[in-house]
């Protein structure tokens, strides 16, 4: 019964079927094949999967990342980066990752960051002869800062299907995605001497305090999110609901630049992404529960464990599997059906949960700029109008330096736990 | 054929209407239950329970609407590097299977909201059959669409 049900699955796959109906279509086959089962267990699966307060996350924090590019949110954000390193040699590189850094703050989703850095930054690198695709390769790869530095649309998801603390896992991320972002600019500075890049004039002390009184009600919007979780004031939901309506008030009042007559645009824009990952989830759970039926985590769990007991080895086949299925599925799905199979080996070798989710979460969003399949890489061909093959070519040193910083995560715990133990108790 | 995409046009526009709709009000809701419990001190209790069934089924039109856009991410590059016949055919079975599965939910989706209309919900006492039936309105409306992909791409309908 697991061979019919991998097959069907990398059938459906490779036919191109949309990943919730490779999921869903590979359970239905699963019930038609085992005659007991009520197909009422998909209906019922889907609904249960999809009906659940956490991850109601989702929506708002997609809601609020179209929000601060239409309330000219991000254009300040990016000014002020500029402000700080642009005289730096190679400037617009650093303000490029450093301007995904403060995004990822508000954004939890790689692709929403993107398409709002790049549509600004790669356009204004090009005119400074930046090589295209460095500037389009380093959007790319910046953009998965998103996901990783809290809040994460990702880490709700994996939360969800773990149940583990949604707010420990946004602070465990935090040093994570700084450790990535500088590891980054390393890269940037090394680009920059090798190809002689320029550097933008210093920004006087006024200009940064005026660019920072521009963009300070952007930058205190982490501070409410995570301060509000942290401190027990709100739930992560509530979190992203409160960043919404903040989003609204500043671009709409303050900046002026919200226009009310494009919100139900962006409602619907943010709906409809919101309903792409849900269905999936849905679906994901029909298959999770055919997964569990099959006792296919206990399997794999005795695979691994009379292939080696050794943590680090443990440690180091996960995060080559993930890396592969990151490349290949599409990050909801993975994590909704890998997590419950995946949490219980990383318990049994002593991992810590929140330790674990950000391990499996790193690689799925590294996953997400590893061609020849990735949304981050999609998103950024499209807006740097450039062909995968070109973007695919540049993009390995980064990388690179992505599975160097998810080696020394996974190795050294002190990276993701220290903040959670600092914070919660 | 004209009709029968008039027909989605029309439901399109109208998912897309409850969706945006629905959106906005979740906000409201939780950002309301918020400043309730901490300027009012008490928030109403089926806040949630009716930002959770709103949700469900923005996701179950939102569903819809996007397969019709064609945002459901897949797996393509295989298909892709087909020659046209043969890529036509996977596509073909690509689609007469999702129809398979979009037909399972409609109609096992339906048969499940029936059953559940006894049930009613914790909080507003609300008919389970209500949110449930979502499920079964996602898989009509994605068999619609499905339907009109299948004919649009064997070329029905075209002079």
């Amino acid at each position: 019964m697991t061979l019919i049900l991998a097959v069907a699955f990398i059938i459906l796959l490779l036919l191109g079927e949309p990943i919730a109906f490779v999921m869903g279509g590979s359970t239905l086959i699963y019930l038609l094949v085992k005659a007991r089962l009520s197909y009422t267990l998909l209906p019922q699966t889907m609904f249960s999967g999809m009906d659940s307060f956490p991850l109601m996350a989702v929506p708002f924090f997609m809601l609020a990342g179209a929000l601060m590019n239409e309330g000219g949110i991000t254009q300040r954000l990016i000014h002020f980066a500029r402000l700080l390193v642009g005289h730096i040699k190679g400037g617009l590189g650093f303000v490029n990752v450093l301007a995904s850094m403060l995004f990822a703050g508000i954004s939890g989703s790689a692709v929403a960051e993107a398409s709002a850095i790049g549509s600004i930054m790669i356009p204004a690198m090009k005119e400074r002869g930046y090589d295209e695709e460095f500037s389009a390769a380093l959007t790319a790869s910046a953009s998965t800062l998103g996901p990783i530095i809290p809040p994460s649309i990702p880490m709700v998801l994996y939360g969800v299907a773990a149940n583990v603390s949604i707010g420990a896992l946004f602070v465990a991320g935090a040093l994570p995605g700084l450790l990535l972002g500088l590891a980054m600019m390393v890269l940037v500075a090394i680009y920059a001497r090798k190809r002689n890049y320029p550097r933008d004039e210093r920004a006087s002390g006024k200009e940064l305090l005026v660019g920072l009184r521009d963009a300070v009600l952007a930058l205190l919007m982490p501070g409410i999110i995570l301060g509000g979780i942290l401190g027990g004031i709100f739930t992560a939901t509530e979190s992203a609901a409160v960043a919404v309506i903040y989003a609204i008030v500043v671009g709409g009042f303050i900046y002026r630049e919200l226009k009310w007559k494009r919100i139900p645009g962006i409602l619907l824009e943010a709906g409809i992404s919101t309903a792409a990952v849900m269905l999936i989830i849905g679906m994901a759970s029909s298959f999770g529960w055919v997964v569990a039926a099959e006792q296919i985590p206990q399997k794999v769990a005795t695979a691994i464990f009379t292939f080696t007991q050794t943590p680090w080895v443990v440690l180091l086949l996960i995060n080559m599997f993930l890396l592969f299925v990151g490349t290949w599925l599409e990050t909801a799905a993975a994590l909704t059906i890998l997590v419950p199979v995946l949490a219980p080996i990383g318990a049994r070798i002593g991992l810590d949960p929140v330790h674990f989710g950000t391990i499996v979460v790193l690689n799925l969003v590294i996953g997400l700029m590893t061609p020849p399949v990735g949304s981050s890489l999609f998103v950024v061909c499209s807006v740097a109008k450039m062909s995968l093959e070109r973007l695919s070519k540049a993009i390995w040193p980064f990388i690179i330096v992505a599975v160097v910083v998810l080696a020394l995560v996974t190795y050294v715990p002190a990276i993701t736990l220290w903040l959670p133990r600092m914070f919660i108790h | 054929m004209r009709y029968f995409h008039r027909l989605n046009d029309a439901l399109e526009r109208i998912a897309s209407w409850i969706v945006s709709l629905f959106m906005g009000v979740i906000c409201l809701v939780i950002f309301a239950n918020v400043f309730g419990r901490y300027v009012l001190h008490s928030s109403p209790p089926w806040s949630e329970e009716l930002a959770r069934y709103m949700m469900v089924w923005i996701s179950a039109l939102g569903a819809a609407v996007a397969l019709r856009r064609g945002a459901h991410v897949g797996l393509d590059i295989v298909v892709q590097r087909l020659p046209a016949r043969t890529r036509l055919v996977a596509e073909v079975t690509a689609l007469l299977f999702a129809l398979a599965l979009t037909g399972v939910i409609a109609f096992f989706g339906f048969k499940l909201a029936a059953f559940n209309m006894r049930q009613h919900s914790a909080a507003m006492r609300m008919p389970m059959g209500v949110p449930y039936a979502s499920v079964p309105t996602a898989g009509l409306l994605m068999v619609l669409v499905v339907l009109e992909q299948i004919l649009t791409k064997l070329g029905v309908g075209e002079k």
